[in-house]
């Protein structure tokens, strides 16, 4: 009785703890990696301080989920680095009014990022177990601006198209015909081409005027690491 | 005195060992990455290392306990055989390849699984090894009863990859070993064998009717093909080759770098995998309309400027490009595939989905590896089609220590001499950052023209880009300016940007797709026309053409520079680039590790007495590297003589120990003297020295004969050097017994712990300065051996 007592002691006493950990583990994160690596776009940080990243990583990989790294999530897939969710985010320059496309919801990370500053997000994973997974846990988390399913992301969601801007984390060969037919003109796409532990060169897809232009832009996993001066 | 079941019992454990490495390396293959290949040639050579540790220092026990021993080795080799499925299952579902770098933990997954695949060559070491001592009178005739059945392995494990998979194989072969158990039992243990052997064989069955899937790399493309909804396999085939899978999924679509014009839907494919990777796409739908995309990708430039009638597609896979053009209306197209596997799956299970396009009267199907195709090959082509370099997302570092004899300098030069007056040759790459893959296919490109005599390569290119790739068209004559002119208004239509159109004046600036920087422009430029030394020298990464004495096309990584390197990318970033490199020595430390801790280590619990260590530690080490440096080139420089890796593995293999058997048997006549081992080892070095400069020219001076005839020269090649190179370890063990006994452990476990090592080493180096250094460097390995013969005290022998 005196060990379940003391069992339960700790476990009311760390619990807080644990939570203060995350939340400065957070704050760490967004001002080293990635107000250092040069993401200023203040809705960006914001929503990076307040998804709770270590929800969306295995359970045995909570203690490094805040770590300056993609992680391993099951089926091949894996959550993205901090800095390349921050990057993307703020690269198509999100508004609270905005109406958002996810391709390859994987953890949902991604997904609750964009959550916290746009009217609505539709995300589309096609690995059924992952999509399963994904829109447990954002429900969960009472996320109720995110819609999931469990789908083949190449026809993207025309129902609920155009979309501002689509998010695409799960790169192929191709650009699907059908995601640049359903983005608003003047809309953005974000794409990154490579690997997940590998270099990532993201390509900024743009409609203009019926034009669609593709911008290869910095390789992620290069930006140059400045440290704070403490 | 032999007893006669003896021999039957050592030619079926060897046997099973061969067919078992072999097995482990194609399941290897398949789960992880080809980098395990020659990891387990390492884990073989350890196994019986260990072996020779463990009856050096337990001797007389052994000798003492033999009529039991004996069949016990044998048994457990093959229950350990029987157990590998499951290990595999067990240890290795945790690992993968791909995240030796994130998770330091790997390391030691790897290790453990490396200790396992040691048992059961350790086991069967140990029993060879005991027979040996005890019966070393007969050694002759039982050491032909080993080498007869490592051959006939071989040949029986190709044979059976047509009709099983390997782990079936595994659990066939594994039951061999308990045959010997009972052939070498004696009258006094034989109940007691028959008994062991029996269980064995029920633990053996029952962890074999069990679960039967391996864990695949969750990183490899099929096990990401069958994570998508729907999937399913149609077909799996084994082959020599590797593992086929076909496989079906609603979402599988396949169109690289598709242009962005391209409006319509995409057909679904079903797409095929060799050993867990990428082999091909077969698009369903009509067939006039399941390649039109194709004229919104990079492959439509030939096309745009001509209308060839002859086209050559080197290594065709499921022969997209091949359907292409004959929609574009070519009158003959040849594909050159290799791979038996996948061809047998398309003319039969798979006809049907890709239109009998083998069976097309047009097509002209070369099953051989396209480079031997291009060396053999007489005939001229409108148009040559290369396959695509470098991966997607550039993740082709992974294939960094892998030897691709179609993308070097020579393969080029033989592919410009098959292109007609006006022919044409097209090859694209995926684009990386930092650049490498665009720019070492194109500075083979300019190479090529420039060695063929063309001043100005860039009158001779065009070279256009879309949002992830880049393609390259060859003319063997100047473009003309129709011709330019629609190039020019292809891009146009397609949303491509044009870099070099007959000149570097481009007119129009980057219209569609826009890059980070202007490097890459500056970078063509002066690889086309600038001092390309300086650049090459200059810049961070190797990206100087790769010939046939270093095939390694993408292997990038500078070990000069990797420090320089480190001051921009993080360690992590850096291995990530380019993996297959990096791999590499972690497998070398790895083996360098369990070596020195199974072999090296025990041997100085040893009291060496007497003086003689080094000469000991100079011969024996000299004979292991040595032997192990010309066996792997020897693999290397026959792949593109027989065409596969698999024939030159198996002709190479088999001809070393048969002819190095028959050195070893020729050695007991000789007089164990210094004099002996000076004639022999001049012998090995001055053989050594020709081959590393001629032997390469007879192999193309007889490429174009039929398989039976280079067989035969093959073997005729193999044999000299084999055959001396197996005379000198018997020899020096003959001296050494008469010199001081103390010291055979001792010589046994310098030359099994060189050995292990130098066949990692080998590849190492191969892939920084080529084969014929490596091969010189075994001529040095055995003038070091040679060194020791000189000393006084031997020389006087």
């Amino acid at each position: 009785m005196k060990s379940l007592l003391n069992l339960l002691f700790i476990f009311l006493i760390m619990t807080p703890a644990l939570g203060q950990n995350y939340q400065r583990l957070r704050v760490n994160m967004v001002r080293i990696q990635i107000e250092n690596r040069g993401v200023k776009h203040q809705p960006t940080l914001n929503a990076m301080r307040a998804v709770q990243r270590h929800m969306f990583v295995p359970d045995a990989l909570t203690s490094r989920a805040y770590d300056d790294s993609p992680l391993p999530i099951g089926y091949g897939q894996t959550i993205s680095q901090p800095f390349i969710v921050a990057y993307m985010t703020s690269i198509i320059d999100p508004k609270p009014e905005y109406k958002v496309l996810e391709i390859g919801c994987g953890s949902g990370y991604q997904a609750a990022v964009l959550a916290e500053i746009v009217s609505h997000v539709y995300t589309i994973e096609i690995v059924p177990e992952l999509g399963q997974r994904a829109k447990k846990l954002l429900s969960d988390l009472e996320y109720k601006n995110i819609t999931v399913k469990t789908a083949d992301g190449y026809y993207g969601w025309e129902e609920h198209g155009p979309f501002d801007a689509i998010v695409v984390t799960a790169a192929a060969e191709f650009i699907p015909p059908p995601l640049i037919a359903q983005l608003k003109d003047g809309g953005k796409m974000i794409i990154p081409v490579g690997s997940p532990f590998l270099t990532q060169n993201l390509i900024l897809v743009e409609k203009k005027n019926g034009k669609t232009t593709t911008l290869n832009l910095m390789p992620v996993r290069f930006v140059p690491f400045t440290r704070s001066s403490n | 005195m032999v007893y006669k079941r003896l021999y039957p019992a050592i030619s079926l454990l060897s046997v099973s060992i061969i067919a078992f490495q072999l097995a482990l390396m194609q399941i290897l293959s398949l789960i992880q990455w080809n980098h395990f290949a020659y990891l387990v040639i390492s884990i073989a050579l350890l196994g019986f290392g260990a072996s020779g540790t463990m009856l050096s220092m337990f001797r007389s026990w052994f000798i003492r306990h033999s009529g039991t021993m004996i069949p016990l080795l044998m048994l457990l080799s093959g229950l350990f055989m029987g157990l590998t499925v499951l290990f595999t299952r067990e240890f290795l579902s945790e690992f993968d390849s791909y995240l030796l770098f994130n998770q330091p933990g790997q390391v030691k997954k790897l290790l453990h699984a490396c200790l396992l695949y040691t048992l059961p060559f350790f086991f069967g070491g140990g029993a060879l090894g005991l027979i040996y001592t005890i019966h070393s009178g007969e050694i002759g005739k039982l050491y032909f009863a080993d080498l007869a059945g490592s051959g006939l392995g071989g040949a029986v494990f190709t044979a059976l990859l047509w009709l099983l998979f390997p782990v079936h194989i595994i659990y066939m072969i594994a039951f061999l070993p308990l045959v010997s158990a009972l052939l070498a039992a004696t009258k006094s243990n034989l109940k007691v064998i028959s008994a062991s052997v029996a269980i064995a064989a029920v633990i053996m069955l029952v962890f074999s009717t069990g679960k039967k899937e391996l864990p695949l790399s969750e990183f490899k493309s099929l096990q990401k093909t069958l994570n998508m909804q729907g999937s399913e396999i149609l077909f799996e085939k084994s082959s020599p080759y590797g593992h086929l899978h076909a496989v079906s999924a609603p979402s599988l679509r396949y169109a690289p770098g598709l242009s962005l014009a391209w409006q319509d839907p995409l057909p679904a494919s079903i797409a095929l995998f060799n050993n867990g990777n990428w082999f091909g796409a077969i698009p369903s739908g009509p067939e006039s309309e399941k390649f039109s995309y194709l004229d919104y990708t990079l492959y439509a430039m030939p096309f745009v400027v001509s209308s060839p009638s002859s086209v050559l597609v080197l290594a065709a896979g499921t022969g997209n490009l091949a359907s292409y053009s004959l929609g574009k209306g070519s009158q003959q197209v040849t594909m050159v595939e290799p791979n038996a596997g996948a061809i047998g799956l398309m003319k039969n299970e798979l006809a049907e989905m890709n239109d009998s396009l083998l069976y097309h009267p047009a097509i002209r199907l070369k099953r051989i590896n396209p480079r031997s195709y291009l060396l053999s090959d007489t005939l001229q082509y409108d148009l040559i089609f290369f396959p695509e370099a470098g991966m997607f997302g550039g993740s082709s570092g992974m294939t960094a220590t892998e030897e691709n004899y179609l993308f070097t300098a020579d393969a080029f030069f033989d592919a410009w001499h098959r292109m007609n007056d006006n022919g044409f040759l097209m090859v694209t790459a995926w684009m990386d950052y930092p650049s490498r893959v665009p720019l070492r296919l194109l500075a083979i490109i300019t190479g090529t023209l420039k060695t063929a005599g063309i001043q100005q390569p860039e009158k001779h290119l065009a070279i256009i880009r879309s949002w992830g790739n880049i393609g390259y068209l060859i003319k063997k004559t100047e473009l003309s300016e129709p011709e330019i002119d629609k190039i020019r208004e292809f891009c146009h239509t397609a949303y491509f940007d044009p870099m070099v159109l007959g000149s570097f004046k481009i007119q129009e600036a980057t219209t569609y797709n826009y890059l980070q920087d202007e490097n890459l422009s500056n970078q063509i430029h002066t690889l086309i026309s600038g001092d390309t030394e300086s650049f090459y020298s200059g810049y961070d990464f190797n990206i100087s053409p790769p010939t046939d004495d270093r095939p390694f096309f993408y292997r990038f990584m500078k070990p000069d520079r990797i420090k320089n390197l480190l001051n921009t990318y993080p360690f992590k970033d850096l291995a990530y680039m380019e993996p297959g490199y990096f791999i590499t020595f972690i497998v070398f430390f790895v083996i360098f590790a369990l070596a020195l801790a199974l072999i090296f280590l025990p041997m100085l619990f040893f009291r060496l007495k007497g003086k003689g260590t080094g000469y000991t530690l100079l011969y024996f080490g000299g004979l292991g590297i040595g032997f192990m440096f010309v066996e792997i080139v020897f693999i290397q420089l026959f792949i593109l003589y027989l065409g596969e890796p698999i024939y030159s593995a198996a002709a190479v293999l088999s001809g070393i120990l048969l002819f190095s058997g028959a050195g070893s048997y020729f050695s007991g006549r000789k007089k164990a003297e210094g004099k002996s081992l000076i004639f022999t080892l001049v012998n090995i070095i001055l053989l050594i020295v020709i081959y590393a400069f001629f032997l390469r020219i007879i192999l193309a001076g007889t490429v174009h004969l039929g398989m039976f005839m280079k067989t035969i020269i093959s073997f005729c090649l193999i044999a000299p050097p084999s055959f001396f190179m197996g005379m000198a370890f018997p020899l020096g063990i003959r001296i050494l017994s008469n010199l001081n006994k103390t010291l055979i452990p001792w010589a046994w476990g310098v030359n099994g712990y060189l050995s292990v090592v130098s066949t990692v080493l080998a590849i190492i180096i191969s892939i920084h300065t080529g084969f014929t250094i490596v091969i010189l460097l075994a001529a040095l390995a055995y003038l070091m051996a040679l060194a020791a013969c000189l000393m006084p005290v031997i020389r006087n022998r």
